[in-house]
């Protein structure tokens, strides 16, 4: 436990006698019953590289990214606190969307492609930036609504309420995404892309190169999902060794370079291929896009 | 309520967040940002799960009531949360990222016939958008 008076005050006491008991009292309670327990900073992650800022594949006109996400969201938001003042009770707003992703979603696309990321955390997650915390911690709060703005936010079945009403004023207009067929474009092009020839050997490539380091590996996303890195919430030190090899191998074989452009190859035939499917795609986002920009920019 | 929240808060540090919402009223679990449904067949049939937080890697995540993993054996989903939710193709949230809105639903992971391999019996881990 720390000690938490100085020398001085520890020799002498400064308080009448009762007093210094009734403090010492409160002390004991505050450091026993109510106190929390002090944190420990919470490590900042390492910036995103640039190389995993700049991984972008085609699908991406097609699909939201994290910020569009935090805009939908925040038009969302608004709607919902309207709707909860005119019941009667307040609304904690998730923060206005970022400037600047970070934590972009290809980021580990390839697996960890990141040397600081895999040095400090081989294969588990870097801690949140600070604006993921600031948004992690409102939707966590929203997990403890006492029981009458619970119901008034989300309805007694959990899916209905203010937030219905939001969800459904965004969507107003927007047309219907068919997301389930999205997502299975994005999976067999995924799958396609690791079926290319020149990616095929650039994981023999990479393979040769772990082989070198020490490890056994067929493919740098079975690196990545190796059953042993899950035995603990801590980063062991073989984790991190495998991680920076993994790291220093596609660095050396070009690997994601060569991946990232078969990635993209493949994505742009299948949008050549089905033109009305992606344009229907586009057009959805889009409208989803504009209606929230417009509740936000009526405020 | 107050001990609730630093209960919460604490726990999410530690990465037990999944963990929380077993307990609670069920009105207090259905209105849980963090509530998907994975089923083993199309049309949430047969063996299912109930995710509440991140998983890095669903080898060790088993369908309710049996030492069977769920990893790369999900066929549909329902996603009854507030919060957004990514299923990645790959352990530690690598490889394709496949979007599973807040409250929707994906009754048939095989769906589109022009793509025969897709995200049916793929996804191995899942994590929440913030």
């Amino acid at each position: 436990m720390p000690n938490l008076f100085p020398p001085a005050a520890r020799r002498r006491p400064a308080w009448p006698p009762r007093a210094g008991r009734l403090a010492a009292a409160a002390g004991l309670v505050l450091l026993t019953g109510c106190a929390r327990p002090p944190k420990a900073p919470v490590p900042e992650p390492p910036p995103v590289s640039a190389e995993a800022r700049s991984l972008t594949v085609p699908f991406d006109a097609f699909t939201l990214s994290r910020l569009d996400i935090q805009t939908i969201e925040y038009a969302e938001d608004l709607l919902t606190r309207a709707c909860m003042r005119a019941a009667g009770f307040d609304w904690e707003m998730l923060p206005p969307p970022a400037s600047t992703d970070s934590d972009p979603m290809h980021r580990r696309r390839y697996g960890v492609i990141e040397p600081e990321v895999a040095e400090r955390y081989g294969y588990h997650l870097p801690p949140l930036a600070p604006d993921q915390r600031a948004r992690e911690q409102v939707w966590r709060r929203r997990e403890a609504l006492p029981l009458a703005r619970r119901r008034t936010a989300y309805g007694p079945d959990g899916q209905g309420g203010c937030r219905r009403t939001a969800r459904l004023r965004v969507a107003e207009g927007v047309p219907a995404l068919d997301q389930q067929q999205l997502n299975s474009y994005i999976g067999s092009t995924f799958t396609a892309s690791q079926r290319m020839p020149a990616v095929m050997a650039a994981f023999e490539a990479w393979s040769r190169c772990m082989s070198g380091k020490g490890f056994t590996y067929d493919t740098p996303l079975a690196a990545a999902g190796d059953p042993a890195w899950m035995k603990s919430d801590l980063t062991s030190p073989r984790e991190i060794a495998v991680a920076v090899a993994d790291v220093e191998c596609k660095q050396t074989t070009g690997l994601v370079a060569v991946w990232s452009a078969a990635d993209k190859a493949v994505q742009l035939d299948a949008i050549a291929a089905h033109r009305g499917d992606f344009d229907r795609f586009r057009d959805a986002r889009d409208a989803e896009l504009r209606a929230a920009r417009r509740i936000i920019g009526n405020g | 309520m107050k001990h609730r929240f630093v209960t919460a808060a604490g726990a999410t540090l530690l990465g037990i967040s999944g963990l929380l919402v077993a307990g609670p009223p069920a009105d207090a679990a259905a209105s849980a940002p963090r509530s998907l449904s994975v089923y083993e067949h199309d049309d949430f049939k047969g063996r299912s799960a109930y995710l509440t937080g991140n998983d890095a890697n669903f080898i060790n995540n088993y369908w309710s009531g049996t030492g069977a993993s769920i990893n790369d054996n999900i066929s549909s989903f329902r996603n009854q949360g507030d919060q957004r939710a990514v299923m990645y193709s790959d352990a530690n949230y690598s490889g394709a990222a496949y979007s599973a809105l807040a409250h929707s639903e994906d009754s048939d992971l095989t769906h589109n016939s022009h793509n025969p391999s897709n995200f049916d019996n793929v996804a191995s881990s899942v994590r929440f958008v913030i």
